[in-house]
C-alpha cells in the first residue's frame, strides 16, 4: 500500500506545501522532527507552494534517510485534508501564495493519477495536485528509490506536474502566476511526485531537502517540458488516483468552462481572425486591418449603444469602413483576389459554422445581421432584406451561447451569407441567389452551405474579386461587430442600406442588364461583379460619410440625414431610395423578418427619407446613373481601378452583340486558366495566341474526323458516340479507361450531368445549373 | 477547377467548315476532348520547358509540341 500511500502522500505533500508557509529548516536529521515539522507545516496553513514543496521534499529526504516514511505520509494525509480547508497562508512569503496555493490545489485536483504513475515521475505529478500528500509520500519514496541520482525521473514526473499546474493555471487564467513561483511549485511538486511515484515507503520526510534539490533541478527541467496530460498517466497507474482525479476534475471543469467563456468573450474576434489568417496571408493582413478597424469601430460603437439595433448598425458601419478599406486594398491587390477569395470562402465557411453555432438571441441581432450583411458586402447587391432575413434566421439559430459573441457571429454569418450570395451572383447566378435568398429565409444554414459550395466551385474572376471584398468586410465586420455590438445598429443600417442600394444601383446601371430587375426582383442578388466594384466606391463614399455622421449623430435617423448631406444629393437619394427599394423588395420577397428589418431601417433612415425613397423610386434609375457618375468622380483612383477591373468585363457584355467567330477560338480566360491548371507551372501570358492557333487547327481536324465518323455510322449529326470513337482513336480512351471517367475527370459538374445522363437516362439539364 | 467552356463557341467551331449537324450535348464531348487535348498539350509543353530548364512555359515550347499533338490526335494512332 505504499504506493497508495505514496500517492496520497504526494497529494498530501502538495497540500502541505500549499498550506505550509516558509519551509522550516528542512535539514533535520531526525525523521520525526521532519515529520513534525511537516505536520506543523501543514497546520500553519499554506505557504508558498513552492517553498512548501521544497520543505516537504527535504523532510522526506530526511525521513527516508532516517525512518520509514509511512507514518509520515499518513499523517500528512490526515493533516492535509485538515490543513487544506484552512488554506490560510501563515507565511506571507508571497502574495502569490494564494495563487500558488490555488495552483497547487488545482494541481492536486488535476493530477491525482499522474502523481504516482511512475516510480519517480508520478510522484512528481501527484505532488502537484497533492502537494501535501504527494510531496510527503513521494519525497519519502523518492529518497528510497532515488538516491538523488534520479533526476531523470524527476523530469518525467515534473512533466505531468507541469501539466497539472498548467491546467490549473488554465482554470484560473486570471490569476497571475509568476513564473518563478510557478517553477518553485513545480520543483517541489515534481520532487514530491517523484517521491510519490516511488511507491517505496519513503517517509515523507525523507531526504526532502536532498530530493528537493534534485527534483527541483529535475522538475525544472520537467517544467521546461511540455506538460503531458497527467491524467493519462495517472489513470494508467492507479485506480485510486483515478477516482480522485475524476472528483477533482469536476471543479476544474467548471472553472475551465468559465475560463472558456471568458476566452470566448474576449477573443471571438481573434477566433475569426485566426480562421482568416489561416487562409491566406493576404487575408491575415486584412484581418489585421480589420482588427484595427474593429478598434476603431469600437469607438463608434460605444457611443451608440442606445439602440439594440444600434450596435448592429454601427457594426455595419464599421464593416462598411472596413469594406472600404478592403476595397481599396482590393484594388491594390487584384492578383491576390483568387487567393483571398479562396481564403474567404474558407473563412466564410468557418464563420458560418461559427455563426450557426451561435444562435441569435434577439431581433437586435437581426438588425445587426442585415446591417452587417449590407455593410459587409460592398457587393451587397443582396437586398437588405436578404441579409436581414438571413441574419435573422441565422441569428435565431445560432445566437445562443453568448450575446457578445453572438453579435459578432451574427454579423459574420450575415456577412458570410451575403458574401456567398454576392459571390454567387457574381458568378452570373442571379437566380440562384434569389433562390438562395428565399431559401435563406427558410433555411439559412442550408443556403449558406450551398452558397459556399457554389462559391467555392465557381470562382469567376469577378466573383472572386467581389468575394474578396466581401470577405474582407466580413472579417472586418466580424471583428467590428464584436466591438460594435453595443453600438447603434440603426445608424449603420441606414448607411449600410444606403450603400448597398446605391451600389446595387450603380452596378445595375453598369450592367444594364439587371438594373431594375435585380433590384426589384432580387434585390439580394448583386448585379454582378462589375457592380460590385462600383459598389465599393459607393461604399467608400458612403462610409466616409457615415463615419462623419457617426461621429456626429448617435441616432440612425440623424445619421441618415447627415449622410445625405455629406453625400451628394443624388447619391443620397439613390441610397435612400435604394435602401427603401431594398427594404421594400426585401420585405416583399422575404419573410417578415426582412420586413422588420426594413422597417427598422426605414425608421432609422427617417420618415422623410422613406418618403423620398418612395417618391423617387422612379427616379431611382436616373439616380443610378448619377451615382455612377458621381461615384466615379468621388471614387478615388483606387476604387476606379477596382471598378475598372470588373468594368471591362461588363463592357464586354454590352458590345458583345457582334461576335467575332473566327477571332477567338475560345475565351482567353478560359483557355489560359485551363492551360495553367494543366501545366502546373507558370505559363507565359503570350502563349494564348499560339494556343489559339493550335486549337483552331485542332478543331478543324476534329470536325472532319467527326463528320467522317457519323457518316460512317450513316448519321447526319455528330453524336456523342462519334466523340467516343474519336477519343479512343486518340488514345485517350482505352479499354481500361472508359469515357465516363474522362468525363468526370475533366468536365465540370453540370456538364457531367448532361453527358452521363445523356448516355444513360437522357435527362437534360441546362448546363449552367443554378442552385 | 473546372470551368465551363462556352458551348456555343465550341459548336461553332465544329460546324465551321462542314454542314454536318451537331447532336445534343455533343459539344460537351467536344469540350471534354478539348480539355483532354489541352491537358496533353500542356503536359508535353511543360516537359519541353523543363528540358530547357525554364520554369515557365514559353511559346516556343508549346509550338514545338503542338504539331506532334495534332498529328497524333488526328491520325488516330495510339
Amino acid at each position: 500500500m505504499d504506493s497508495t500511500e505514496d500517492d496520497i502522500s504526494a497529494r498530501v505533500l502538495l497540500r502541505r506545501v500549499l498550506h505550509t508557509e516558509l519551509p522550516r529548516s528542512p535539514v533535520t536529521s531526525s525523521a520525526t522532527n521532519v515529520r513534525r515539522s511537516m505536520r506543523l507545516k501543514n497546520t500553519p496553513g499554506l505557504e508558498s507552494p513552492g517553498s512548501a514543496l521544497r520543505h516537504r521534499l527535504k523532510k522526506k529526504l530526511h525521513e527516508s534517510a532516517s525512518l520509514s516514511p509511512l507514518p509520515s505520509p499518513k499523517r500528512p494525509r490526515s493533516m492535509v485534508p485538515n490543513t487544506n480547508p484552512p488554506v490560510t497562508v501563515p507565511s506571507p512569503v508571497y502574495d502569490e501564495d494564494m495563487t500558488t496555493r490555488g495552483l497547487l490545489r488545482g494541481i492536486i485536483q488535476m493530477e491525482t493519477e499522474a502523481s504516482l504513475l511512475m516510480s519517480g515521475q508520478p510522484a512528481l505529478q501527484a505532488s502537484e495536485p497533492n502537494p501535501a500528500e504527494a510531496s510527503v509520500s513521494s519525497a519519502g519514496e523518492r529518497t528510497e528509490g532515488l538516491s538523488g541520482v534520479e533526476l531523470s525521473d524527476l523530469t518525467l514526473n515534473t512533466e505531468p506536474l507541469t501539466h497539472v499546474v498548467r491546467g490549473l493555471s488554465r482554470r484560473r487564467p486570471q490569476r497571475a502566476f509568476s513564473a518563478s513561483a510557478f517553477e518553485k511549485q513545480l520543483d517541489q511538486l515534481p520532487e514530491d511526485v517523484s517521491h510519490v511515484s516511488h511507491k517505496g515507503d519513503i517517509s515523507e520526510e525523507k531526504a526532502d531537502a536532498s530530493q528537493d534539490l534534485d527534483w527541483s533541478s529535475g522538475s525544472k527541467s520537467g517544467l521546461n517540458l511540455t506538460l503531458k496530460t497527467p491524467f493519462v498517466e495517472k489513470r494508467i497507474e492507479r485506480v485510486g488516483l483515478q477516482r480522485k482525479v475524476s472528483n477533482r476534475r469536476l471543479p476544474s471543469v467548471d472553472a475551465f468552462d468559465e475560463a472558456v467563456q471568458r476566452c470566448l468573450e474576449q477573443g471571438p474576434n481573434q477566433d475569426h481572425s485566426l480562421f482568416q489568417d489561416g487562409k491566406t496571408l493576404e487575408d491575415s493582413s486584412w484581418q489585421k486591418f480589420t482588427l484595427c478597424l474593429n478598434d476603431v469601430t469600437e469607438l463608434y460603437v460605444q457611443p451608440k449603444k442606445d439602440d439594440t439595433a444600434g450596435p448592429s448598425a454601427e457594426m455595419e458601419r464599421d464593416a462598411e469602413y472596413e469594406r472600404e478599406y478592403e476595397l481599396e486594398r482590393a484594388s491594390e491587390i487584384p492578383d491576390s483576389v483568387p487567393l483571398i477569395q479562396e481564403g474567404k470562402d474558407h473563412e466564410l465557411e468557418s464563420q458560418d459554422d461559427d455563426e450557426e453555432d451561435v444562435v441569435p438571441s434577439s431581433q437586435e441581432n437581426m438588425f445587426l445581421s442585415p446591417e452587417d450583411d449590407i455593410v459587409l458586402a460592398p457587393t451587397q447587391a443582396m437586398t437588405e432584406s436578404l441579409p436581414e432575413s438571413r441574419d435573422v434566421e441565422l441569428q435565431d439559430r445560432e445566437f445562443v451561447e453568448e450575446v457578445e459573441i453572438g453579435n459578432v457571429v451574427e454579423i459574420e454569418d450575415q456577412k458570410v451569407v451575403e458574401i456567398e450570395d454576392d459571390s454567387i451572383e457574381d458568378e452570373n447566378v442571379v437566380e440562384d441567389e434569389v433562390e438562395e435568398v428565399q431559401d435563406e429565409n427558410v433555411e439559412e444554414i442550408e443556403d449558406e452551405e450551398v452558397v459556399e459550395a457554389e462559391h467555392r466551385t465557381e470562382n469567376p474572376d469577378t466573383s472572386q474579386y467581389l468575394e474578396r471584398i466581401t470577405r474582407r468586410a466580413h472579417r472586418s465586420e466580424g471583428g467590428g461587430s464584436v466591438l460594435g455590438i453595443p453600438a447603434a445598429t440603426r445608424v449603420t443600417k441606414s448607411f449600410g442600406a444606403g450603400l448597398n442600394p446605391r451600389e446595387k444601383d450603380l452596378l445595375d446601371f453598369i450592367d444594364g442588364n439587371r438594373d431594375l430587375q435585380d433590384f426589384s426582383d432580387e434585390e439580394r442578388e448583386p448585379p454582378g461583379s462589375p457592380e460590385f466594384p462600383q459598389l465599393h466606391p459607393a461604399a467608400e463614399l458612403s462610409t466616409p460619410e457615415q463615419r462623419s455622421q457617426q461621429h456626429e449623430a448617435s441616432l440612425a435617423e440623424e445619421d441618415v440625414p447627415e449622410f445625405e448631406e455629406d453625400d451628394d444629393a443624388p447619391e443620397e437619394l439613390n441610397q435612400s431610395e435604394e435602401e427603401e427599394e431594398l427594404m421594400d423588395s426585401g420585405s416583399a420577397s422575404q419573410s417578415p423578418e426582412l420586413a422588420q428589418e426594413e422597417e427598422e431601417e426605414e425608421d432609422d433612415d427617417d420618415d422623410a427619407l422613406s418618403a423620398e425613397l418612395s417618391v423617387k423610386t422612379p427616379a431611382f434609375v436616373r439616380q443610378k446613373r448619377v451615382f455612377t457618375s458621381s461615384i466615379e468622380q468621388a471614387m478615388p483612383t483606387a476604387l476606379k481601378e477596382v471598378n475598372a477591373g470588373p468594368a471591362p468585363q461588363v463592357a464586354k457584355r454590352a458590345p458583345r452583340q457582334k461576335r467575332q467567330t473566327g477571332v477567338d477560338v475560345l475565351p482567353k480566360s478560359y483557355v489560359m486558366s485551363m492551360f495553367k491548371h494543366f501545366a502546373k507551372t507558370r505559363v507565359a501570358s503570350d502563349i494564348y495566341p499560339a494556343i489559339n492557333e493550335i486549337l483552331k487547327k485542332y478543331f478543324e481536324r476534329l470536325a472532319d474526323d467527326l463528320e467522317a465518323y457519323s457518316t460512317h455510322a450513316k448519321r447526319k449529326t455528330i453524336e456523342v458516340e462519334d466523340f467516343e470513337l474519336l477519343m479512343r482513336r486518340q488514345g485517350f480512351v482505352t479499354d481500361s479507361t472508359p469515357v465516363n471517367i474522362l468525363i468526370e475527370k475533366y468536365l465540370p459538374l453540370e456538364y457531367r450531368k448532361l453527358l452521363i445522363p445523356v448516355a444513360t437516362s437522357g435527362n437534360k439539364v441546362i448546363p449552367k445549373q443554378r442552385r | 477547377m473546372s470551368k465551363k467552356a462556352p458551348r456555343a463557341a465550341l459548336k461553332l467551331h465544329m460546324k465551321k467548315n462542314t454542314n454536318i449537324r451537331i447532336g445534343k450535348n455533343a459539344d460537351l464531348m467536344a469540350q471534354l476532348n478539348l480539355l483532354v487535348v489541352l491537358h496533353r498539350l500542356a503536359e508535353e509543353s511543360r516537359v519541353k520547358a523543363f528540358e530547357e530548364k525554364s520554369a515557365t512555359i514559353k511559346v516556343h515550347h508549346v509550338r514545338a509540341v503542338a504539331k506532334v499533338i495534332i498529328s497524333k490526335s488526328c491520325s488516330g494512332l495510339i
